[in-house]
């Protein structure tokens, strides 16, 4: 029985259901020590003294290390802090009592320096500097540019100028990080709550001057990350050198309001345009910059501004662009990816444009859409990606019917009778995924059953699950027969790791592709054995009457019959790939307070081959989520000083179960394959793409219907307060 | 958890834990834990002792009291939700309070102790005209909820001071409570809690109170004079809320700006009167 493309249970949930879960905080060793960082509480700011002595004569403090210790202990390089929560020193002592007492007797001297927090008044002259060595807080700059834009612009009948933004929110993953180290004399080993045990390994290899033979990176369970567990965070590599130095295992675990002044950022990001299109709703033209508030250190800002630039034109007919990326430093915590970083961003900036001409020239926002898409790809974007394959305006097609968009829209026209305001929003979407290359080892084991070591590490998505569905297949057995492991670069060489909606392609076609080549191994042996050509089938070799299990060969090659490989290990590189399709979201507003509430999330994608729909749709759900809350309840705010006003969920809200809406996906009938093996396109950031874009619609919608006229939302989150004051009036 | 060292004391008795905090000015009582607890995470808060009072069952009741009721300090949210008595405006109320969670381990003789200015109950037991019973060193102490709120996680309790009893001494016929939040568990922006007693289809009397909305708790007293003795309809809905609009006295912060609470503050006036009135 074939297993991709049916909703089999995940094959992860065992150990979590049963309490048996070993998050980095579970894992105790022998005599390990706890360490902490002092933070600093000034967003910027001269670090002149630490004083440390204190602190280190305190019982129970092992050690402490401040910038004089070197690397990597570098703290605040420069002589200062760029932003609020930058560690200035770390603790390490025997408990975590002790560490948090000795902490607050590190006795820093600082001298506050003025705070650029609003990236785009740090882009003026004369702003307060984060890196004085660059001259500048614009620290990266590119421009993406096709056709004539300017002409386009001059020959357009409509031009509409303003800026877009995407508020900065937090990635706000369960889980906050965390870190265990020991080293034995022979091995450094780290269990690191990480989206990249082989990424960490690298860079702690690399920054601790030791062999990467001697690095073992595990990546135990792991309670989300959304992209916040990509970047390799300093903390990471000082734990693991702390362990070294001290000759004792080293745990960092952050609390949650350390992980809100410390982790990544998401969103961020601004863009600034003038835009031209005909009276007919025919976009014509884009000129601007997407900017993103970096944060202190440019880790992923420019990367972030780049995708949303370059995906800017979504899968639309205009070729006459002119898009600067730019990345600008703030004092604020560094930006980094979350959950479809860039795109959610240049999606949400495209639809509003596409909404925008809509309401300006009194045509159906469908319709708009209609008469601005690519029919289908393949297609190259002007700006320089190729879309692999897809039906985009046949998509929005089914998509509207599918989703029952115009029912909707209906269904809110008749609500108002009864007093009710709803609102409704569409948006299509094209999304890129997948990069890099990713590694897999299948071994065949003496009964026959097959191990499957793979270089993705999955957290929570259930890769694992979809992996064995594809390699069972691929070997013709039943799934019991399939282990995958992963997370543990002992077992693995290689591998980039889970982010990027990537896992199930890279990772997948990786281990469709090592256990195609290790069958060809174990044919080779069979045939020897049988003394003929051999075929396969469902475990066993078949030549003329004679046959082998795969169990058999195994066993022959222990026992020196024949000699065959009894692993395959599969390089795979993953070129991108490109999902598409349409998400319409309905809310529910009261007028009167200005709060509204999200009821139904519908889509259609096209994510390619669906392995498992019961995966899918659960990235569907919590996808479509985060989209939603970065436009209804996620708002992150810092004062003028670049002090953090929202540091804890007490201030910041993500949404509950009882906030949820209603989800009713829908996937492509027919979906368009990519051309990997495994011919997925990825779906773990394609819901978060379509929804924000489609919330802030119809957001604007139940506003409309609300206030009796058209109002224009630019920037996410939009409070109830702002909502209040659309309606009603007010300063 | 890592807070600061402190030493916990189980009482055993409401008299041993009113010596100790009697004793020590540092000492602090420990109930639910849903306020105490996030301030010892935080290191807000650095008490010498902790006196969990938690296991005083004498203090966990909810029960009628002539033509009120009597509830103990350590009532936990969660059975207020279940009660089903008179004073519906208490499982009313309590539900809309945090989360499951917060309202199994939350007690209202600790939320009206710790005085969040945002916080539901002290709406409510304003609107209730309840009394705050304290027991203290020198004895036992009724203090009306109209003077027991005196500021930001400020009260009328004075040292080794316990909250034993929420009396409620009437409960009124009509009310209801009504919190205007961003998310279901989230700091009210503005709660009110109105109680009413009508007469021939008359607001013979009425009490409404207001959170969220200033420093304190307060009683909405020019909403009520708009109304009291008002034949009861449509328009007083739009009169109290203008009323209490007017009479609030907001402050901005990170939640929401003076003048969008003093709206809400009108909104869930308007909400609460046309809940307890069946309009």
């Amino acid at each position: 029985m074939r297993h991709v493309g049916r909703p089999l249970a995940r094959l992860e949930d065992y150990h979590l259901l049963y309490g048996q879960a070993r998050y980095v905080d579970d894992i105790e060793l022998p005599g390990m020590l706890h360490a902490g960082f002092v933070r600093s509480p000034y967003a910027h700011a001269r670090v002149r003294r630490v004083d440390a002595s204190e602190a280190s004569s305190m019982p129970g403090v092992v050690a402490v290390f401040t910038p004089q210790s070197g690397k990597p202990f570098d703290f605040a390089p420069g002589g200062k802090v760029r932003y609020q929560g930058e560690a200035v020193a770390m603790v390490v002592a025997a408990d975590r009592y002790a560490l948090y007492d000795a902490l607050e007797r590190v006795y820093v001297d600082y001298e506050p320096l003025p705070a650029v927090v609003d990236p785009i008044k740090a882009m003026e002259p004369g702003a307060p500097l984060v890196d004085e060595s660059l001259g500048t807080n614009v620290s990266h700059r590119e421009k993406y540019a096709s056709g004539d834009v300017e002409r386009a612009l001059a020959s357009s009948d409509r031009l509409v100028e303003e800026e877009l933004s995407t508020g900065r929110v937090v990635p706000s993953a369960m889980e906050p990080h965390g870190v265990v180290a020991a080293h034995d004399g022979r091995t450094l080993l780290i269990y690191d709550s990480t989206q990249k045990p082989h990424v960490v390994r690298r860079e702690v290899a690399r920054s601790l001057d030791v062999p990467l033979a001697a690095v073992r990176v595990v990546q135990p369970d792991v309670g989300g990350a959304f992209g916040s567990k990509i970047q390799v965070y300093p903390e990471e590599v000082r734990v693991a050198a702390a362990a070294m130095a001290l000759r004792r295992p080293v745990k960092w675990i952050a609390t949650r309001s350390e992980d809100f002044k410390v982790t990544t950022y998401g969103r961020g990001l601004v863009l600034r345009y003038k835009a031209g299109f005909t009276r007919d709703g025919v976009l014509k033209a884009v000129k601007g910059e997407v900017i993103a508030d970096a944060g202190a250190y440019d880790w992923f800002g420019f990367d972030l501004a780049s995708t949303a630039a370059t995906m800017l034109p979504g899968a639309y007919k205009v070729v006459d662009l002119d898009v600067d990326a730019v990345s600008v430093l703030t004092n604020k915590p560094p930006l980094g990816p979350y959950r479809g970083a860039g795109r959610p961003e240049a999606t949400l900036f495209i639809e509003r444009i596409m909404d925008l001409i809509a309401d300006e020239t009194g045509l159906d926002p469908v319709e708009v859409r209609r008469r601005n898409l690519v029919p289908a790809g393949p297609y190259d974007n002007p700006l320089g990606l190729h879309y692999d394959s897809g039906e985009y305006l046949a998509g929005l097609e089914r998509g509207v019917a599918a989703t029952g968009y115009y029912d909707l829209v209906r269904r809110a026209e008749a609500a108002r009778a009864e007093g009710r305001v709803l609102g409704v929003g569409m948006s299509f979407y094209i999304e890129i995924t997948t990069y890099g290359h990713e590694v897999a080892i299948v071994r065949a084991e003496r009964d026959g059953s097959f191990t499957v070591a793979v270089g993705i590490a999955p957290h929570g998505q259930g890769d694992a699950t979809g992996i064995a569905q594809l390699v069972a297949d691929e070997l013709q057995i039943p799934i019991e027969r399939v282990r995958v492991v992963w997370g543990d670069t002992d077992v693995v060489p290689d591998g980039v790791g889970t982010d990027g909606s990537r896992s199930l392609t890279a990772g997948g076609s990786a281990a469709v592709l090592a256990a195609r080549r290790l069958l060809d191994e174990l044919r080779k042996a069979a045939e020897e054995l049988l003394g003929g050509p051999a075929t396969y089938s469902e475990g066993v070799f078949r030549s003329g009457d004679k046959s082998a299990t795969v169990g058999e060969i195994v066993e022959a090659v222990y026992r020196g019959k024949v000699k065959a490989q009894l692993e395959a290990m599969e390089v795979y590189r993953a070129r991108p790939t490109f999902p598409y399709g349409v998400g319409v979201v309905e809310v529910e507003l009261d007028p009167e307070t200005g709060i509204a509430r999200p009821l139904l999330y519908r889509s259609y994608d096209d994510i390619g081959v669906v392995v498992n729909p019961l995966l899918a749709e659960g990235q569907i759900h919590g996808g479509a989520l985060q989209g939603i809350s970065q436009v209804l309840y996620e708002q992150v705010v810092y004062d003028q000083d670049g002090s953090l006003a929202t540091p804890n969920f007490a201030f910041y809200h993500v949404p509950k179960a009882v906030e949820a809406p209603r989800y009713e996906p829908h996937f492509a009938e027919t979906p368009h394959r990519s051309d990997h093996p495994t011919g997925t396109k990825g779906v773990g950031e394609a819901p978060t793409v379509a929804s924000a874009a489609a919330t802030i619609r119809a957001l604007e919608d139940a506003i409309r219907r609300a206030a009796g006229r058209r109002v224009r939302l630019r920037s996410t989150p939009v409070t109830p307060e702002e909502i209040y004051r659309l309606i009603h009036g007010g300063a | 958890m890592i807070p600061p060292q402190f030493d916990y004391i189980r009482a055993s008795s409401i008299d041993e834990a009113v010596d100790i905090l009697s004793e020590d000015p540092n000492a602090k009582a420990l109930a639910g834990g849903q306020s105490l607890i996030p301030l010892l995470k935080l290191r807000a808060a650095a008490p010498s002792k902790l006196v969990d009072i938690g296991r005083l069952k004498e203090l966990r009741y909810v029960r009628q009291a002539g033509d009120g009721l009597a509830v103990g300090a350590l009532a936990t949210h969660a059975e207020l939700e279940r009660w089903a008595g008179p004073c519906g405006v208490l499982p009313e109320a309590a539900r809309q309070i945090g989360d499951p969670q917060i309202r199994s381990m939350g007690t209202i003789g600790g939320s009206l102790a710790h005085a969040d200015p945002a916080a539901d109950w002290p709406a409510v037991v304003l609107a209730l005209g309840a009394v705050v019973k304290a027991r203290g060193p020198s004895g036992l102490r009724e203090v009306p909820a109209e003077e027991f709120f005196q500021g930001p996680y400020s009260t009328a309790l004075q040292q080794g001071e316990l909250i034993v009893e929420v009396s409620i001494p009437r409960c009124p016929p009509r009310a209801s409570y009504v919190k205007i939040a961003k998310t279901h568990n989230d700091f009210a922006i503005a709660g009110v809690a109105a109680a009413v007693w009508a007469k021939d289809g008359v607001v013979e009397e009425v009490r409404l109170a207001a959170t969220g909305v200033g420093l304190k708790p307060v009683r909405l007293r020019k909403a009520e004079e708009a109304i009291r003795g008002r034949k009861i309809a449509g328009d007083l809905l739009a009169e109290v809320a203008e009323a209490a609009s007017r009479e609030v006295e907001p402050v901005s912060d990170v939640r929401a700006s003076a003048e969008y609470r003093r709206a809400m503050a009108g909104v869930a006036a308007r909400r609460a009167l046309r809940r307890a009135l069946g309009l």
